[in-house]
């Protein structure tokens, strides 16, 4: 047990929700409040679809049965072309330039302005994929509900990784005790996350509803899930290009969406291992393992 | 067919899906060497007391003033890591109203010149601009007749970078002047007017990202 929890400690680490804040922010610091927008536009769909993955994986929540499972969740988002470039909108230039985004490429972009002036936008992280790897309990089950909670928190100091903070709580419960000839277990879930990267340089809520059903052939219980998400990001950092620094801050639209969900779960006596696809802000996908009864 | 029998292969399938999603879920850290923009800038004052004439609207300054080496250390670019630096924008503002109402000034041209010998050069002209109130930093009109002027500077900004990074001192000051008049004409004005000239500069870092 004290190993799987130092793979734990480990797996968790490896937080790619993070790349680089003390780099995100220093190259925020070169962008005005609108084009922050656009440099950190990929962010909220990834997030939300990451965030709002492998929450629940099964429909099946007894009526009254101890249950504890304890692992790590880890989830992942793809970036498509249309995420590597946004348009900057300097005042005074006429001229429009690709810039790359927070996950476009390293390349910085120079927009030539009037009278030969330039004006650089910072290059992105060139990462095609985001990841979170975020540890988990389910604790259950009473009146046939369970409670699922996730909680992570890493200062890695001045390291570019920084600091991230994500909590997450919610509950499943279950909708087939009340209609007990029903083919699949199905049952109804809520979870809100927060997510904070940086001191205050990103700062995320998110709420994931949905009904998940799923059904035991053997040790396998394939199981999908539809519901929606709502997601919300806002950024704050401090703008250096002016006279002085001034903190700007940045709120994103609330983004609000479906999510669908299919993945199977390896359910076996102590070790509980799923995998799962997820349609939501962007397509992406979800393994996780855990131990407990 | 029995449900087992095909259980098996769609949760291989659903495995390797998610597995194969362009290597997602495979976490890899990652060095990379990643461009940084910063920018900077200095603020050149023009106190106007009295009537405004030829050489009212004059100063040298030093483009040391901007800082260079706080902005880079600020963002975290070492200076040898500098690709470039760039004149950006000029800007103007009013810092200190005149106490007269509807008071305006009109800029006939802003000028700089790099040396003493040098010919002045056109960076800004033609506006008129109330000086009664306090406002925020605006754009200078700014032409295609600018652009020498502009070069001008950039090269200033070349040796500020070479001073930085240690070689034989350069040149980094210059002289700007605005030829003006006040509206109404020959008034005895009270104000500050701003000048601000803005900085881009680019460099690279090496970062460390899981993906």
């Amino acid at each position: 047990m004290i190993r799987f929890v130092g793979f734990l400690v480990l797996l968790t680490l490896f937080m790619g929700a993070v790349p680089a804040s003390a780099q995100l922010s220093a190259n925020l610091g070169a962008l005005e409040g609108d084009n922050a927008r656009g440099y950190l536009s990929p962010l909220p769909n990834a997030l939300s679809s990451t965030m709002n993955s492998a929450v629940f994986r099964t429909g099946d929540v007894p009526k009254m049965k101890p249950r504890l499972t304890v692992g790590v969740e880890l989830m992942g988002a793809l970036f498509g072309d249309k995420d590597r470039t946004y348009t900057p909108v300097i005042p005074g230039y006429a001229n429009t330039v690709a810039a790359p985004t927070v996950v476009g490429s390293t390349e910085s972009v120079a927009l030539p302005g009037p009278g030969g002036f330039v004006l650089y936008h910072p290059g992105g992280l060139d990462i095609g994929e985001f990841l979170i790897a975020v540890p988990q309990v389910t604790v259950g089950s009473v009146f046939g509900t369970q409670a699922v909670g996730r909680w992570i928190s890493v200062d890695l100091g001045d390291s570019d990784l920084g600091k991230l903070e994500l909590l997450g709580l919610g509950a499943q419960h279950s909708i087939s005790q009340y209609f007990p000839r029903l083919p699949v277990a199905l049952a109804l879930g809520v979870f809100y996350q927060t997510l904070k990267i940086g001191d205050g340089l990103l700062d995320t809520k998110s709420t994931h509803v949905d009904v998940t059903g799923s059904r035991k052939f053997s040790f396998l219980q394939p199981y999908a899930a539809v519901g929606f998400d709502s997601f919300k990001m806002s950024a704050r950092y401090d703008y250096t290009a002016g006279e002085s620094d001034e903190t700007i801050s940045v709120d994103f639209d609330r983004k609000t969406n479906a999510h669908l969900t299919i993945g199977v779960l390896a359910d076996l006596p102590v070790v509980k291992f799923h995998a799962e696809l997820n349609a939501a802000a962007t397509t992406g996908a979800a393994v996780g393992l855990a131990l407990g009864f | 067919m029995h449900a087992r029998s095909w259980l098996q292969p769609l949760a291989l399938v659903l495995i390797a899906s998610v597995a194969g999603s362009g290597c997602l879920l495979i976490p890899e850290v990652q060095k990379k060497t990643i461009d940084l923009a910063a920018g900077a800038s200095t603020t050149i004052e023009f106190p106007v007391s009295g009537t405004i004439q030829s050489g009212t609207l004059d100063k040298t300054v030093d483009l040391t003033d901007l800082d260079l080496a706080t902005v880079l250390s600020d963002a975290g670019i070492d200076v040898s890591n500098v690709k470039d630096v760039k004149l950006a924008g000029v800007e103007y503002r009013v810092s200190a109203a005149d106490p007269v109402p509807s008071r305006q000034v009109q800029i006939n041209d802003i000028t700089i010149q790099v040396g003493t010998q040098a010919a002045q050069k056109l960076v800004a002209s033609s506006f008129t601009d109330d000086v009664s109130s306090v406002y925020g930093f605006k754009l200078a009109p700014i032409d295609v007749a600018s652009s020498a002027a502009v070069g001008e500077i950039n090269g200033l900004l070349d040796n500020l970078l070479d001073n930085l990074k240690g070689g034989a001192p350069l040149n980094t000051s210059l002289r700007c002047t605005m030829s003006a008049a006040s509206i109404p004409a020959n008034a005895s004005m009270d104000f500050t007017l701003e000048l601000r000239l803005k900085v881009s500069v680019v460099g690279t870092m090496e970062v460390t990202v899981v993906e």
